[in-house]
């Protein structure tokens, strides 16, 4: 039978399975009897905790409709305002950040003495984690949620998440520079609004004055920006530092500027007694000086007396706006032997006060923030009764951070306020709100990757959803699941690049010819999330193959028209200049990071070389940087990248050692390490002419030794810690791919048949360790020998110049399916 | 469970259009969302699929009869005397065959694929989408999925300017 979904009200008691079903599918049945008007569900249910709220939404269909809407939403939050008694007891609310370090937890817990442990987890309810910010580095701007929404700041992101703690609404970011922001609420429009203040220093253009930008939440999707307040900010006004909220204004120190949020003026609030004009400015992170904070509905100046030597707090009171008379509410003693945490505490806020549920007496909430040892911070929470004047400790916690800091992070802690405000949607939510769009995104992940870049021109929503960060990563799991090895080519191409990429079929099916032969000689590195670098003599490229994708970055080398002194290089397909580069991936800001080895001179009689090392972090506009060396000289094939870390063989004809190691470079920490090689691999010797490089196969590090004598390569895993032999590759029978005259480098293994497949800069193909045979992928022995081609600049050298054909840089290149590439245009989100 | 020994359980599948369609719970079952709810007790005799229509909803059970022998219970693939490439490449002529239809219907298919997570026809339907689209430009592909272009020429423009690689 079949009934309409209008017909559906809600039933008194739902059986729970009913429920269930009813969330799954909504079999639209209403076996309800009793039904009231429509005005009075409304009556009884703004009344409900947000919780249930959310629980009743699984009633039905109707209800889900009604408790959803934007009507329900303000009637609920003038209800829970009106009958504050009738709230559950207040409940903080704490962020700490998680071992995987990108991401945030926010927690809630009530208000009671704390129990012995110190771990966030133990103390209060996992509400939700923020993927993405960087939890060492996030603080809670708002000390008090204004109209339920909380303030968080990645310091390091530049970006500010809004949050509902409460209905554990999942953030939403905006990225932007540097500044102070205050969260406030325009009750005629019913939008929250971040403002934020921002020092003209950060732009050149305009050196002097400060900007106040307003961003709204909600709104259409190309309003979503921060764009200047409606009214300019006053010339007067120099200095900023901290914001508080309250009602629909957000302060400013220390000249106390106001900003109304319903139709975006300033104020200027007159300073309280004891301020003597020319202070020196509040800084961001200390706990001296003042702070504004909103205390039972009413802006409060907390000055902290201890810079000063005199152990107190005093919470100053703004009586009347219009008059600026200001009131010493509370002084605050901490000489006492409980506040010695609040005396040595590098941070120390007021966040607001309560009324506990037992007793209706206020107390005030002071937070601390204290640099223990090493990587440990300890947080703590204390009240203070005003009237008893006691202190007392009713949370510590300490976190572990698992980077270097560079400061004490600011507030972790605030309040819970039960309100059903809405985070407002974020650009991929809107772009998924229909079935249709669902669909859409389907096709979309199947797209090849510059189909998918071409189709954010087909219209917003496309726009939207193949810009968000979560499509990028299902295209890249989706496109890459199989783990297959995928292998494209680098081609001539007219355009400004000087080279191209062709998919290898199609170079199949064309006989190779000189007019798709490159004349620079270029060395590729193995994809590392989702993009490759190519590099030549003079230039590192960051390429997406698939997409087209590249940024092109200057070495930092010696300069390369000077004569050198170095000797002559082995000169092999994966030699380019006197560089060794590599890739890397930096977590911490994501970005891709290439780290470049320069040799200035080498000498193998002596043994003595020089080599500098440089940085460039790929998404930044800086320069490349110069960083430590080394410890031992790397030869000259390129690296590996396994897991945030670079790997290099060392020279063992260079420096004192005589062993061959590997050389290791964590970009996290920033320093080199030496690992050392399976103890197959002997003493390096002159006579036996054994080569050894490093490979990244499956995911693992892997040490090949080539034996020239035996023709054989030997393929070790570090698994563990531990080395083992993995595959023995030989060669003899296999033309082309003699190590005596070729240097030949395995690739990556099929997981369906575990074929390796190997490099020679003049063939690629696939062994079967089993079989000991290879099958040819592509050869450059198709290519008609031309002696006297004028392109071949790389032919010049006199000693190649004979066989020339067997010279020619061929250069396959190993890619993943990804969507990843850095925007041209400079963004508000650059990092430095 | 009790029902599944029994051998073939049905279950009864009904569309918005009031049309009921009983089908074998292993066949139901090729979809991610009804398995779920077959497991969550959620379904006793007949399940509303809210968003599909009659004509949708059959080819979608057309679909699942024929791939469950593969896919689904494998005592059935064992009593099947064909090799399994055969098998294979004698579905992949079905699918072929079955994806012949109009853009409406394909798009309503990938909607419901998409709906009740029935991975091997959304794979099917979407891939065939691409290949026909993937060479298009975006007027064509505008008007193949019937979407309009809301982006103002200077909007556009900006976009352009920040994937102009995408472009060359």
């Amino acid at each position: 039978m079949r009934r309409s979904r209008e017909e559906d009200i809600m039933p008194r008691e739902v059986s729970e399975r009913r429920r269930r079903r009813r969330e799954h599918m909504a079999t639209a049945r209403d076996d309800c009897g009793a039904s009231l008007p429509y005005e009075m569900i409304i009556e009884v249910l703004q009344w409900l905790p947000v919780k249930s709220v959310f629980r009743f939404k699984a009633v039905c269909r109707s209800w889900a409709a009604l408790l959803s809407s934007n009507e329900f939403r303000r009637l609920h939050m003038s209800a829970a305002k009106a009958a504050k008694r009738r709230t559950p007891p207040a409940k903080l609310l704490y962020i700490s950040p998680t071992a995987t370090f990108d991401s945030t937890t926010v927690y809630s817990c009530p208000f009671s003495p704390s129990s012995s442990s110190c771990r966030p987890r133990d103390h209060g309810d996992l509400l939700f984690t923020i993927d993405g910010a960087r939890g060492n580095y996030v603080e809670i701007v708002t000390p008090a949620p204004c109209n339920g929404l909380t303030l968080l700041y990645d310091a390091l992101d530049t970006a500010y998440y809004i949050c509902n703690a409460a209905t554990r609404l999942p953030p939403s970011t905006s990225v932007v520079c540097s500044s102070s922001a205050g969260l406030g609420f325009d009750a005629l429009t019913d939008e929250h609004k971040v403002v934020r203040l921002m020092n003209g220093m950060f732009y050149q253009k305009d050196l002097d004055s400060v900007r106040c930008e307003v961003y709204t939440t909600g709104g259409p999707f190309m309003d979503r920006c921060w764009r200047p307040a409606a009214r300019g900010v006053p010339s007067s006004l120099h200095k900023f530092a901290r914001a508080a909220v309250r009602n629909a204004s957000v302060n400013y120190l220390p000249c106390l500027p106001t900003v109304a949020c319903t139709d975006e003026t300033f104020t200027c609030l007159r300073s309280p007694p004891f301020w003597v004009p020319g202070t020196p400015p509040t800084s961001r992170c200390s706990s001296s000086g003042e702070q504004l904070v909103e205390i039972d509905d009413q802006l409060c100046l907390v000055r902290n007396r201890i810079p000063h030597g005199s152990n107190t707090l005093e919470i100053w009171k703004l009586l009347d706006y219009s008059s600026g008379d200001w009131l010493l509410d509370h002084r605050i003693n901490l000489s006492g032997h409980l506040a010695t945490n609040l005396r040595q505490s590098q941070i120390l806020r007021v966040i607001g006060s309560f009324c506990s549920y037992r007793s209706p007496r206020k107390k005030i909430i002071i937070t601390t923030s204290t640099h223990k040892i090493f990587d440990k911070y300890q947080k703590m929470v204390h009240t203070y009764d005003p009237r008893s004047e006691a202190l007392e400790t009713i949370l510590s916690i300490t976190e572990t951070h698992s980077t270097p800091q560079y400061g004490c992070p600011s507030s972790r802690f605030s309040f819970v306020q039960e309100t059903l405000a809405p985070v407002h949607t974020t650009d991929e939510e809107i772009a998924l709100s229909s079935d249709l769009a669902k669909a859409t995104r389907e096709v979309l992940l199947r797209l090849p990757a510059k189909s998918a870049i071409q189709s954010k021109f087909v219209c917003k929503q496309w726009f939207r959803l193949i810009e968000s960060k979560n499509f990028i990563q299902s295209y890249f799991q989706h496109k890459n699941i199989d783990r297959r090895p995928k292998v494209m080519l680098v081609v001539k191409s007219t355009g400004r690049l000087g080279f191209s990429f062709a998919p290898l079929n199609k170079c199949l099916q064309e006989a190779p010819s000189h007019s798709t032969l490159l004349d620079t000689k270029v060395v590729c590195s193995k994809p590392c999330h989702g993009l490759n670098l190519v590099s030549t003599e003079t230039k590192d490229y960051l390429c997406n193959p698939c997409t087209g994708f590249y940024r092109g970055y200057s070495n930092l080398g010696p300069d390369l028209h000077r004569p050198s002194r170095m000797p002559k290089a082995e000169d092999h397909a994966f030699t380019v200049g006197n560089k060794n580069v590599g890739l890397t991936f930096d977590p911490t800001t994501r970005q891709h990071v290439i780290v470049e080895i320069f040799y200035h001179w080498k000498d193998f009689k002596s043994r003595q070389y020089d080599l500098t090392c440089a940085l460039h972090w790929c998404n930044s506009w800086s320069a490349a940087q110069e960083n430590s060396v080394p410890p031992l000289p790397v030869n000259d094939m390129p690296p590996a990248y396994v897991e945030g870390i670079l790997y290099w063989m060392n020279e063992p004809r260079l420096g004192q050692s005589c062993e061959w190691a590997i050389v290791s470079f964590n970009l996290a920490t920033n320093t080199f390490d030496v690992v050392s090689c399976p103890s197959w691999f002997a003493r390096w010797n002159s006579r036996n002419r054994c080569h050894a490089f490093v490979v990244e196969l499956e995911g693992v590090l892997c040490a090949v030794l080539a034996d020239p004598a035996a023709d054989k390569l030997d393929v070790w895993k570090l698994e563990h810690g531990q080395w083992g032999r993995s595959y023995t590759i030989h060669l003899e029978a296999c033309p082309g791919y003699s190590l005596k005259t070729s240097v030949v480098v395995p690739l990556a293994v099929d997981p369906d048949h575990g074929r390796i497949l190997l490099n020679t800069g003049r063939k690629i193909g696939l062994y079967d360790p089993v079989e000991q045979t290879i099958q040819n992928l592509y050869s450059l022995d198709q290519v008609p020998a031309s002696r006297s081609n004028p392109h071949l600049k790389f032919l010049d050298m006199p000693s190649t110049s004979s066989r020339n054909s067997s010279t020619i840089p061929f250069v396959p290149i190993l890619y993943e399916e990804s969507l990843a590439g850095y925007s041209f245009v400079r963004k508000a989100n650059c990092l430095w | 469970m009790a029902t599944r020994e029994a051998g073939k359980k049905m279950i009864m599948l009904k569309s918005p259009d009031g049309m009921e369609f009983e089908v074998e719970e292993a066949v139901a079952m090729e979809s991610q969302t009804i398995r779920k709810m077959i497991e969550d007790d959620c379904a006793d005799t007949a399940i509303l699929i809210p968003n599909i229509n009659s004509k949708i909803l059959s080819r979608v059970i057309e679909y699942c009869n024929k791939h469950v022998p593969t896919t689904g219970a494998t005592g059935a693939a064992a009593s099947d005397t064909v090799a399994p490439a055969a098998l294979a490449e004698d579905l992949k002529i079905w699918d072929a065959e079955f994806i012949k239809v109009n853009r409406a219907t394909r798009f309503d298919l990938i909607q419901a694929a998409s709906y009740l997570n029935i991975k091997g026809l959304l794979d099917l339907t979407s891939q065939t989408t691409i290949d026909t689209i993937s060479d298009n430009s975006l007027e064509e592909i505008r008007s193949f999925l019937s979407t309009k272009n809301d982006y103002l020429p200077e909007e556009e423009q900006t976009i352009r300017r920040e994937n102009q690689w995408a472009f060359q």
